[in-house]
């Protein structure tokens, strides 16, 4: 018996998809701790998402590191720390007091992981205005409007502005709250239609994209 | 001139770098002390915190990444220290993974006070699903104890007392979302009917604009700002208020630097017409 796997892939999805939409309209206790059940099946789903996230970053960087690929170093540090962390937090886990899991965990996060993020958010601070310095430029009438939207917003956070000009505060305000909300409603809208008309297309088993691209 | 116009026009980038590098770290070396009006939406979620019926359920969403730590930091020392003051439960948990580490800085930090742990507060850790943890976070609404089996320590939250009237989303009176993951949009859905209070930078803030206006968020702390303001309404000044100097001097190097692009650019464009 020849069985068509995706073809009951589709029917996995089409089935718990309309499980979980039905107990939004109806409140049937079958129904509900069926819905729930899925639901936490999903939590555990996207655990195990670590896990093939693990397997593919293996399998890109091991086999430029294997092949001595441009920038193979880079990948060799990213998988010994990526050991490291590893090692260090199933350590910290499993409480193995012979060996400190939890101060050599902290040291990492606290003095490796935290500061470089942390310098990696902060080169924004000097991109953002290079790149603002040279791209907003006054063109046309929408970008003359852009630049001004834009200047405001940033008067309206920074409150030396205020001591200078106190409308700033309340003219920023009136921009996030009217103009801006307005059209921030309209995009949700849009969005959430195209939801629905996605949604129903799995429903009904005619958007396959969660199969994977066509060979 | 048309040589002065090109050289605005082109400033070097390293020099940019120089000037930003010295406005930021002046102020940070010798505050000015400007003054901060307080926004309206920072004023609303100091008022809404404080006038919680004691006894409230605080659901506290610390999303911040490693990285947000440096300027993340002032806003959860400042609203945990606040909330922890107030009589209310608080609910510690993570969508992101960096959270709970967060979490735990944060409360050797501030120190916990008066305050029990298991009956006043709890940290249930990191829920799995990130960075798309939007299945996970309805899943947690729906059904808290069967997610979320034990504490960030290990015990099982059933046995702890503050967890044992605390099942579902319906038992929270209020979710304060530290953003890093856009989890406020998910908690606007998924845990419809649940007010939510956003520490936001300022650029989530405009997606979330909508929901404010609707009333689902009721009161945002917008990025530093919105934290130095907090800080000033709580009377615990810290490091938001010494940074705030940072980010305003900051904005006027910014908006110089538009500007004199901007008039550059029109110049050229005016003399090159003629």
């Amino acid at each position: 018996m020849n069985l068509d796997l995706k073809k009951i892939a589709v029917g996995v999805v089409v089935l718990t998809g309309l499980i979980v939409l039905a107990d939004y309209f109806f409140k049937i206790s079958l129904l509900q701790s069926t819905s729930i059940e899925l639901q936490r099946w999903s939590a555990i789903v996207s655990a195990f998402m670590v896990g093939t996230a693990l397997i593919n970053m293996l399998k890109g960087h091991g086999g430029k590191i294997f092949k001595r690929s441009e920038g193979w170093q880079f990948s060799a540090v990213l998988v010994i720390m990526l050991f490291t962390m590893l090692i260090v937090g199933l350590l910290d886990w499993f409480k193995v007091q012979a060996l400190p899991g939890s101060f050599i965990f902290g040291f990492l996060f606290d003095s490796i992981l935290t500061p470089s993020g942390t310098a990696m958010t902060s080169l924004l601070a000097f991109f953002i205005v290079t790149a603002a310095y040279r791209s907003m430029r006054i063109r046309n009438i929408d970008s003359m409007v852009f630049l001004a939207v834009a200047v405001l917003l940033m008067m309206m956070n920074a409150p030396i502005f205020q001591v200078i000009w106190p409308s700033t505060l309340s003219i920023g305000e009136w921009i996030i709250e009217v103009p801006q909300a307005t059209g921030m409603r309209g995009i949700l809208i849009g969005v959430a239609i195209g939801t629905i008309a996605t949604g129903v297309r799995i429903l009904i088993g005619l958007e396959k994209f969660y199969l994977g691209r066509k060979e | 001139m048309s040589n002065i116009l090109d050289k605005l026009l082109n400033i070097d980038r390293h020099i940019i770098y120089l000037m930003i590098a010295i406005v930021v770290t002046a102020p940070i070396l010798s505050p000015l002390g400007l003054p901060l009006p307080v926004s309206k939406s920072t004023t609303e979620v100091y008022e809404y915190l404080k006038n919680l019926p004691p006894g409230s359920v605080v659901l506290f969403h610390n999303g911040g990444s490693e990285g947000q730590w440096a300027y993340g930091a002032p806003d959860l020392v400042v609203i945990g220290r606040h909330i922890l003051e107030l009589p209310v439960k608080v609910i510690f948990v993570s969508f992101h993974y960096a959270g709970p580490t967060n979490t735990e800085k944060l409360l050797q930090l501030i120190g916990i006070g008066a305050k029990e742990y298991g009956v006043d507060y709890v940290n249930l850790g990191f829920i799995p699903g990130y960075p798309q943890p939007e299945p996970s976070l309805a899943a947690f609404g729906r059904d808290i104890h069967s997610i979320c089996p034990v504490d960030y320590y290990g015990n099982p939250i059933n046995d702890l007392p503050l967890m044992k009237n605390v099942k579902t989303s319906a038992d929270i009176d209020v979710i304060i979302d530290l953003g890093g993951i856009a989890t406020g949009e998910m908690f606007v859905k998924q845990w419809a009917g649940v007010p939510v209070i956003g520490i936001w930078a300022p650029s989530y803030t405009a997606t979330m604009a909508a929901y404010y206006e609707e009333g689902s968020v009721v009161g945002i702390l917008v990025g530093i700002r919105g934290t130095a303001e907090y800080e000033f309404l709580t009377k615990h000044p810290g490091q938001a208020i010494v940074m705030q100097d940072a980010i305003s001097i900051y904005h006027v190097l910014f908006v110089a630097l538009l500007m004199v692009g901007n008039v550059a650019f029109l110049l050229k464009k005016f003399r090159r017409s003629q």
